[in-house]
């Protein structure tokens, strides 16, 4: 958790570093006193420890400006920046306090184990049965009482989560739906070429035969001209024929 | 015959219709290897997610074959080990492990699976372990009182048994520990995944090193590592309490001969003793496991202290140069102090406020 905190700091140290250096090189300009001095001296401006009685108006003026950035703004900054490192920690607090109890436990384990093999050098025996322990089951035994805090973010990350788990189900029913309607179009279009091509072949029948009848009654025309103008049983109108086909569509 | 058609499917990748046998023969199993379908999904020429998804989905029985091996066993033992097959049978841990003693049965032979399934540190392998944490039957609870109060500072007590049928013989040792006059209630939980929970044993020590290792947020806040850890902590406190209060008995004297104005020999070779025992301490933890030494910062800062110390000593006895030994002394008083600032975390009150101390 420090090193997390002090790496999260580390961008705040070099604004502060060149703040220093800034105003300490400002400072030099105007007294002709040891670059050393001048860099403590701005450090204690850092913590509102100064004396302005012989300040020119020109150093009184940037004494202002660093008194302004180095003590208003950064040390506010330090703080609210710490504050914020400090929260995203708090959000893992399980991780960091588990991982600093592992390794407290892991340290103690071993040395327990080194000074096991250095007491009981000549015991190999003692050594041989814990390399081959039996498996066991762990009982835990508690008090009922709520025994693990749970921080507002572990709720709102469980909730996010059945939320996630809920939205995952669904995009998979839909992806399912999805695929069951493409199966469907794919099935209603087999269909419709299906459907479309034994159309086109019945019609094709029917225009083949209104040829074939075209032509008999052609021939029919004039093979028997017919006296009376009313026509025989086997002759029959085109205009009928055409008419049948239609209402057959 | 068509469990040899679906290898060969698998083999020759036809993924569809390897699938769709999956599901019609769901029941299928060869013998007397005992391997089913979801052992086959599981192997390394499986390589293919589809394959466990449909295994789930078709509900292939999830069990250990002749060999004693699960379907997990199979995925993380792969030499190959494919990350997204594992994930997605670790997602679904609630239904494959539910929580009943028929299922006990497929977790008593995971304790090698354990470990590699920790090693995928991932959100999934809380699921897994959400899932291996379970109430034990109604006649276990009924060897224990169910309210009481726990004689523990921690309130909890734990057990190690060799199986799940616990009898009373089981728990004489712990009944005299729980007050029956207290109101709150009693509960008992259990691991269930059987394992060397031996104080000392070498996979506790192995689970050890790879929970450190781990860093997602989810696995430390399921139960069943909080219960591993709550453990490993019941049975190292004694010894970390131990070397914490030495340590601040040694810093005491250290304290005491900073302020002497003369040389006195005789507090000068005692605290040259006691330096050098926590150096020999620390150096032995160094080389006992150098990497996890290496990842806790709290150990170069013992390191520092004890060497600025036993560096004090020399400067004090071959050097006259008072500025220097006073450099020194104030580093290892520097170290020192953090050093039992640190020891302060051993108590739960006290961590938070050690750390935002040292930082401030």
């Amino acid at each position: 958790m420090i090193v997390e905190i002090i790496s999260g700091l580390g961008s705040f140290f070099i604004v502060l570093l060149l703040l220093l250096l800034g105003f300490s090189f400002i400072n030099y300009q105007f007294e002709d006193r040891s670059y050393g001095d001048h860099l403590l001296q701005t450090y204690s401006t850092m913590f509102l420890q100064f004396d302005t009685s012989n300040y020119s108006p020109g150093q009184t003026f940037f004494f202002v400006l660093s008194t302004i950035l180095l003590s208003i703004v950064l040390l506010n900054m330090i703080i609210s920046v710490m504050n914020d490192i400090f929260n995203q920690v708090q959000e893992k607090r399980a991780l960091s306090d588990g991982k600093e109890r592992v390794f407290l436990i892991l340290e103690s384990m071993l040395m327990k184990r080194l000074l096991s093999k250095i007491c009981f050098r000549r015991q190999q025996g003692l050594l041989n049965q814990k390399i081959g322990n039996p498996k066991q089951y762990l009982f835990i035994i508690e008090e009922g009482r709520k025994q693990f805090e749970i921080s507002n973010m572990h709720a709102i990350k469980t909730a996010l989560y059945d939320l996630q788990k809920e939205f995952k189900q669904q995009m998979s029913f839909q992806s399912k739906l999805k695929v069951q309607q493409d199966a469907m179009e794919m099935k209603y279009e087999s269909q419709n070429s299906k459907l479309m091509e034994r159309q086109r072949e019945f019609e094709e029948r029917i225009i083949d035969r209104i040829e074939d009848l075209k032509e008999k009654i052609t021939v029919e025309k004039f093979q028997i001209p017919n006296s009376g103008g009313v026509p025989s049983q086997n002759e029959v109108p085109v205009e009928i024929i055409l008419t049948s086909c239609a209402d057959h569509e | 015959m068509i469990f040899k058609q679906i290898t060969s499917l698998i083999l020759k990748k036809e993924v569809q219709t390897a699938c769709e046998l999956i599901g019609k023969y769901r029941e299928l199993k060869t013998m007397p290897s005992g391997v089913n379908l979801f052992h086959l999904c599981s192997m390394r020429e499986s390589n293919n997610i589809a394959y466990i998804k449909k295994c789930i989905e078709a509900e292939v029985r999830y069990f250990p074959d002749r060999s004693l091996k699960t379907p997990l066993y199979y995925l993380t033992h792969c030499a190959t080990r494919d990350s997204a097959r594992i994930n997605a049978l670790l997602a679904e841990s609630e239904y494959l492990f539910q929580k009943s003693r028929l299922h006990d049965q497929v977790l008593r032979f995971m304790s090698d699976s354990l470990f590699k399934i920790l090693q995928m540190d991932n959100p999934n392998v809380a699921l897994f372990l959400n899932a291996v944490m379970d109430t034990p039957s109604s006649n276990v609870q009924a060897l224990i009182p169910s309210f009481g109060r726990i004689k523990s500072r921690t309130k909890k007590l734990f057990v190690c048994l060799d199986s799940t049928d616990a009898t009373a013989e089981d728990f004489k040792d712990i009944l005299p520990r729980i007050d029956t006059r207290g109101t709150e209630i009693i509960r008992m939980k259990y691991f269930r995944i059987p394992f060397e929970f031996q104080p000392g044993s070498l996979q506790l020590l192995f689970l050890m090193e790879i929970l450190q290792g781990l860093n997602t947020d989810e696995i430390f806040q399921t139960k069943a590592v909080r219960t591993i850890i709550a453990y490993g902590w019941q049975i190292s406190r004694c010894y970390i309490y131990a070397v914490s209060f030495f340590y601040c008995i040694t810093m005491v004297f250290f304290s005491a001969y900073a302020l002497l104005h003369e040389p006195h020999l005789g507090v000068e070779i005692t605290d040259f003793v006691l330096a050098a025992l926590l150096l020999l301490y620390e150096l032995a933890q160094c080389l006992s496991c150098y990497e996890m030494y290496a990842k806790d910062y709290w150990n170069l800062v013992d390191l520092a202290a004890a060497s600025t110390r036993i560096a004090m000593h020399i400067v004090v006895w071959t050097n006259d140069d008072l500025n220097l030994k006073a450099w020194i002394t104030s580093f290892a008083l520097l170290f020192g102090f953090f050093k039992v600032i640190s020891c302060l975390r051993l108590f739960e009150r006290t961590s938070r406020i050690s750390i935002i101390f040292i930082v401030v």
